[in-house]
């Protein structure tokens, strides 16, 4: 009998603020962030830039002091997410919960900040910390919350660019579908350094509207381990794929067809396109299927989150879908290709 | 009506480590129970009290200008997994759009931006172009996309991020996708470059021997770092007879949990590892007694040798007896993101050369009496059927893959 996987919960942590609040801003279209002229150590302009500064982290881990910053985006946005769920931890009963992530540019931080202070030729060894080393590992987010909250199933990170948010949904409802986890913490993060943002804005062309940083999360769970529970689920994922470019809308029709989904029985769209040019597959793919829908692209107002834009278009079409109703989130992958997933309120 | 799920089989293995390009030259080393581990020569390491490590000194030719070590040893070891494959797909060019990469790194292409970080630190300035190139091979799905590019692979790219279980990770999702009939074949694997950055960290958690590397030995006190590429090419069942192609191996089950005890130190009685291994038995409905040989993870470390041996001991109590078991780090060293797929395509050459590989450095005082850690060099065996493969990392996860040699 295949296991159904519903949406129970979803969390944001994002420079427009975290939580539901966050997300409530973020919908409503908040005011965009100000510009920066020259970034800090690398004299290039970058204008706009959805930063996270100084922020009153819901704090709520005793050793949250040790965290690093990218860590903590992932840590807090999940925070949120098991609160939407009602999922209470740590609770031994909560123990084969697992945590999949994905990330674009991942702990670039630590990394750098490593390099600049424990590998100084001048310093010596006396600044190489294990502290800071801990947090030079891409999967330090997933580890940190496996560790905060005892979740001991499935744990992975996905580092495949802006598309590894998608990938790591996938891989979480997967692992849910295989039997190995009841519910799966999943979704994206970003911390943006400024060697990696000067780096982008030095790209023809840059992105638009805005880069930001930040954590989109969603917990997945088997329908039956929600209903144990009396958990009622925000959306259930009915299906998702993957659709590399060459098979283009052909890949988008057999995926409709084969999840028992006429375009016609498709409310709304939701996108994650970080380019112009992912943004006109992504339209083109719906014209192909018939689909006349303008897509709702969340990045208008949250900005490129890299590897969260994914999670963040299912977390805004989960709030958008009225009972009953069905949706489609296009996110764009690697290399053009598509990551789909169709959601049921 | 459920699709049947397709079987995945193995038919051919690439591989680049201190011992040379090609699998050959790493079986060579196993064979003789030879270990690549000398002193650090590849950057000034005098400022450590101990400088070893497994280094690929003669570095295969770059294939585009500023191409780090990593990078081109991943190409090179590409150009072997591939060689089979590489002209059928000239002939049956639609079968490209069929091929997927999937590959894990811990580090990735490190060495050209670590310099770019410290000028930055002692006052920043303009940035060059070669700052930006720098910094665009750095990030982690760089290897993938020039691999996936110099295979014409037109099928899906993944990268995973789980320093030393990466590429182990990669083969399962690599598995995940054929199943799932997203591709019919994926190039999958990992790689990892020697570099002052990863050493300098082993260093300050304490993680390095300061005499050698003995696995599952009582007097082991650290691992040795290491450096190179490792992938398999996996198929469906169907998609490598349709090519001709005679598999080494089925790849039976993976499983992959998380200790969720500490961020740098494994849980002290293996309790994850025990449970990935579970889940790999489970999904490839076979129990312990069917299995023949395990290749450890076995870095050398005081707590993941013990932890392991504590995993293995439970899920194998269910067996009548304890397989043999065995490292290669003391031979290669701890290659971090490759080091799962290295260990894969060595369980590959053991079931072709039906030989188990050894522990090289250990074996006058063994973690548990009585077992079998294979000191020595590779011994011959027979009836090598089945493989349990187990690796741990950062952040406190765990993999276990079971292989089946082809024809058993």
């Amino acid at each position: 009998m295949p296991i159904d996987v519903v949406v129970s919960g979803v969390g944001l942590m994002s420079w427009a603020g975290e939580g539901p609040e966050g997300l409530a801003t973020l919908l409503g279209g908040p005011e965009p962030p100000p510009d920066e002229e020259v970034e800090e150590g690398v004299s290039v302009p970058v204008g706009r830039i959805g930063r996270i500064r100084n922020h009153p982290f819901s704090m709520r881990y005793d050793r949250f002091g040790q965290i690093d910053t990218f860590s903590r985006y992932g840590f807090i946005a999940t925070g949120h997410a098991l609160d939407s769920a009602g999922i209470t931890a740590p609770h031994e009963s909560l123990v084969t919960g697992g945590v999949i992530f994905g990330t674009g540019y991942g702990c670039q931080e630590a990394n750098q900040q490593f390099d600049q202070f424990s590998l100084d030729p001048a310093v010596g060894l006396r600044g190489a910390s294990p502290m800071m080393f801990k947090g030079t590992v891409d999967n330090a987010p997933a580890g940190w919350v496996a560790v905060a909250y005892k979740f001991k199933g499935p744990n992975a990170t996905f580092v495949s660019g802006p598309g590894a948010g998608n990938e790591a949904v996938m891989a979480g409802a997967a692992a849910i579908r295989a039997g190995r986890a009841p519910f799966v913490v999943t979704g994206g993060l970003e911390r943006l350094i400024p060697l990696q943002i000067a780096a982008c804005y030095r790209e023809d062309p840059a992105p638009a509207p805005f880069m930001a940083e930040g954590a989109a999360t969603l917990v997945l769970e088997s329908a039956a381990a929600a209903k144990g529970r009396g958990h009622a689920p925000l959306a259930r994922l009915v299906a998702s794929t993957r659709i590399p470019a060459w098979r283009g809308v052909t890949g988008l029709v057999d995926f409709l067809e084969r999840a028992g989904c006429p375009p016609g029985g498709i409310a709304q769209v939701g996108q994650s396109a970080p380019t112009p040019d992912a943004a006109e597959h992504c339209s083109q793919l719906l014209a192909g299927v018939g689909l006349a829908h303008e897509p709702q692209d969340l990045a208008a107002r949250a900005g490129q989150m890299v590897a969260a834009g994914g999670p963040l278009a299912l977390i805004g079409l989960t709030s958008r879908l009225a009972a009953g109703e069905r949706g489609l989130v296009l996110g764009a992958g690697e290399a053009d290709e598509t990551f789909v997933f169709l959601l049921e309120k | 009506m459920t699709e049947p799920v397709p079987n995945v089989v193995i038919t051919d293995m690439g591989l680049v480590t201190a011992a040379g390009t090609g699998v050959d030259a790493s079986w060579r080393q196993v064979a003789a129970g030879r270990t690549c581990i000398g002193p650090v020569k590849t950057f000034d390491a005098s400022v450590f009290p101990t400088a070893i490590g497994a280094e690929l000194i003669q570095q295969p030719p770059a294939r585009q200008p500023d191409d780090e070590r990593s990078v081109r040893m991943l190409l090179a070891a590409g150009d072997e997994v591939a060689a089979g494959l590489i002209p059928w797909l000239d002939e049956h060019p639609e079968e490209r759009d069929q091929l997927g990469v999937v590959l894990g790194t811990s580090q990735g292409a490190i060495l050209g931006v670590g310099d770019v970080h410290r000028r930055l630190r002692r006052g920043g300035g303009q940035l060059k172009e070669s700052d930006l190139h720098a910094f665009h091979t750095y990030r982690p799905g760089y290897g993938t996309e020039r691999l996936a590019q110099t295979l014409g692979a037109r099928g899906p790219r993944s990268t995973v991020g789980m320093v030393c279980v990466s590429s182990a990770m990669a083969l399962i999702q690599a598995v995940e996708l054929i199943r799932n009939g997203v591709v019919d074949r994926v190039v999958a694997g990992g790689f990892e470059g020697f570099s002052p950055f990863i050493f300098t960290g082993f260093f300050c958690i304490g993680a390095m021997t300061k005499t050698v590397c003995r696995p599952f030995d009582q007097r082991r006190d650290g691992t040795a770092l290491g450096e190179g590429a490792a992938l398999l090419l996996l198929e469906s069942e169907e998609a490598a007879a349709r090519r001709g192609a005679e598999p080494i191996a089925v790849f039976e089950g993976g499983g992959f949990a998380a200790d969720a005890v500490h961020m740098t130190a494994p849980d002290r009685e293996g309790h994850g590892l025990e449970r990935a291994i579970r889940q790999a038995f489970g999904e490839a409905r076979r129990s312990p007694d069917q299995v023949q040989y395990i290749n450890a993870h076995g870095t050398g470390t005081p707590y993941n040798d013990s932890m392991e041996c504590q995993a293995f001991s439970r899920v194998f109590a269910e067996a009548e007896t304890m397989p043999p078991l065995s490292s290669l780090k003391s031979i290669f060293g701890h290659t971090l993101g490759a080091a799962g797929c290295l260990d894969a395509v060595l369980c590959m050459r053991a079931f072709q050369e039906q030989a188990l590989p050894p522990t090289v450095n250990s074996g006058e005082a063994p973690e548990v009496e009585y077992w079998d850690f294979v000191p020595g060099k590779a011994r011959k065996t027979a009836g090598l059927d089945r493989i349990l493969s187990t690796n741990a990392a950062f952040g406190g996860n765990n993999t276990a893959l079971i292989f089946r040699r082809w024809g058993a």
